[in-house]
């Protein structure tokens, strides 16, 4: 009997010890981290939906932080980036969300937005902006890219191309990722800096 | 309608002429600290931007967001233009830890031309400064303007907006070495979290005068790494800026320097800035 306990009290230290170390590795501010679980989240769609990470596990998913009055944003919209790699990759089973973190926020500007801009992705409302901290998103653009088991496999810029000057060395990081993804592979650049606007938090 | 034509002709021409052009919450000029160029004698061109209150325009690293100002100078045949000097930068924390880097109310950044030495007597040329920039508030709005500057060559030439320039030359940051306020930095990791990839530094400052407080931490941009938190303390006539570094996940980068600048107020008010290089061993291949 006392063997058991001693085993028991023994295997209880090296679990506390084991959590402890745990709480001890996770940087600080650093949000989610590549190859770390995805944190979940539920989040109001354009039309009031709830919309939930979990909702997709066993697809890829992309995450696109945004938000219709940056510049950055709204030249990548001209330019159709995002719809166009949205489309490209539907038939491949990626899901693709949009959500903005801004104080600003509202499910009717996201209508709008989705409307004047034909997206047929869902515009997540994270105005309280808990889901842009739980990744600590920092700019918009922003992009994350989930596998299909739930693990964050990219994070960071949309391109290598802030000013958006670049021609024939411009390199799309989702682009990449997902199709290195797709064929079994490692991503080669699991994460960049994002660049952009800030993201608009409210606190 | 002739008349109407006339004066638009007429302010079209006015704004080419002029040193000065406006765009959105930011007007831009360029000036010289000469009135005159003389051959082989360097002077110093600045851009000024003057910006509307709560906007502000973003440092050579802009920090967590924004785009860096850009000035690209067309100088007459033969002249040489210096490395863009920036002038000490703000800290600016907003909403969410996001750390920017930059400029509220004006900024002007210089660079130091040099005519060449065959410069003409009756040389009459014009000066040119493309610049870019981002300015913020609680939006952002790209921005650009090309103002220009004409100068001629003379044997006596006059010093123009001396106060002006030697008040932004004194912001641009220095040498820890050549600052009198300056005793001694030193720099050293420090045991941080046992995360194997990230690292953890400590500078310390040693004033010759009671320490500034605040100091801003102001570092150059890291392609490798993310800055994940920095504090700063200053007590008696110390600071000790503390920093932790995370190498970008799929990289495991080689021995480099950080370059940053510890900005303050002088005992006058005037913001300073001391270049610090902080040496960065290279990551383990083992660290994730």
């Amino acid at each position: 009997m006392r063997k058991i306990t001693a085993l028991a009290s023994l295997l209880a230290l090296v679990s506390v010890a084991l959590i402890a170390r745990a709480f001890a590795d996770d940087p600080k501010n650093s949000g989610a981290s590549i190859g770390a679980k995805a944190p979940d989240f539920t989040l109001q769609d354009q039309n009031g939906k709830n919309v939930s990470l979990h909702d997709f596990l066993g697809k890829i998913v992309v995450l696109e932080w945004t938000n219709p009055q940056c510049p950055f944003v709204q030249r990548h919209y001209q330019a159709k980036t995002m719809q166009t790699l949205a489309s490209q990759y539907q038939p491949k089973n990626v899901v693709w969300l949009a959500i903005n973190s801004s104080k600003f926020d509202t499910n009717d500007a996201n209508q709008q937005w989705a409307a004047e801009q034909s997206i047929s992705y869902p515009e997540l409302n994270d105005s309280s902006g808990v889901t842009g901290k739980a990744y600590h998103a920092t700019n918009t653009p922003e992009m994350y890219i989930i596998g299909i088991d739930g693990t964050l496999l990219y994070q960071g810029a949309i391109d290598n191309d802030p000013h958006g000057e670049k021609t024939n060395d411009r390199v799309n990081y989702v682009h990449q990722a997902l199709d290195e993804i797709l064929s079994g592979k490692p991503v080669s650049t699991p994460q960049t800096k994002p660049y952009g606007c800030s993201v608009k938090y409210k606190d | 309608m002739f008349t109407r034509l006339c004066r638009c002709v007429a302010a079209l021409v006015l704004c080419l002429t002029t040193a000065e052009v406006s765009a959105a919450h930011v007007h831009a000029e360029l000036l010289a600290d000469v009135s005159a160029v003389q051959p082989g004698k360097p002077f110093w061109l600045g851009v000024r931007l003057s910006i509307d209150p709560g906007w502000h325009v973003y440092w050579k690293n802009p920090g967590d967001a924004g785009l860096p100002t850009r000035v690209t100078f067309t100088l007459p045949d033969g002249f040489a233009a210096g490395l863009l000097q920036f002038p000490t930068p703000r800290r600016f924390v907003q909403p969410g830890n996001i750390v920017a880097f930059g400029y509220e109310d004006s900024v002007m950044l210089l660079s130091k031309i040099t005519p060449p030495p065959n410069l003409p007597g009756d040389f009459q040329g014009r000066f040119q400064a493309a610049v870019s920039w981002l300015v913020c508030s609680d939006i952002c709005i790209p921005g650009k303007a090309a103002p220009s500057l004409a100068l001629a060559s003379s044997p006596s030439p006059d010093s123009t907006n001396r106060e002006l320039f030697d008040d932004w030359i004194g912001q641009i940051p220095v040498n820890w070495a050549d600052n009198p306020n300056v005793a001694a930095v030193h720099s050293r990791t420090t045991p941080g979290e046992a995360n194997p990839s990230s690292r953890s530094f400590a500078v310390e400052i040693a004033w010759t005068h009671p320490a500034p407080d605040p100091v801003d931490f102001l570092p150059e941009a890291l392609d490798d790494y993310n800055i994940l938190q920095t504090d700063v303390k200053s007590s008696q006539d110390t600071t000790v800026i503390g920093f932790t570094l995370q190498s970008l996940a799929g990289k495991t980068p080689g021995p480099q320097t950080l370059r940053a600048v510890a900005g303050y107020l002088d005992k006058d008010g005037k913001r300073r800035g001391i270049i610090i290089s902080v040496a960065l061993p290279a990551q383990d291949a083992n660290n994730h």
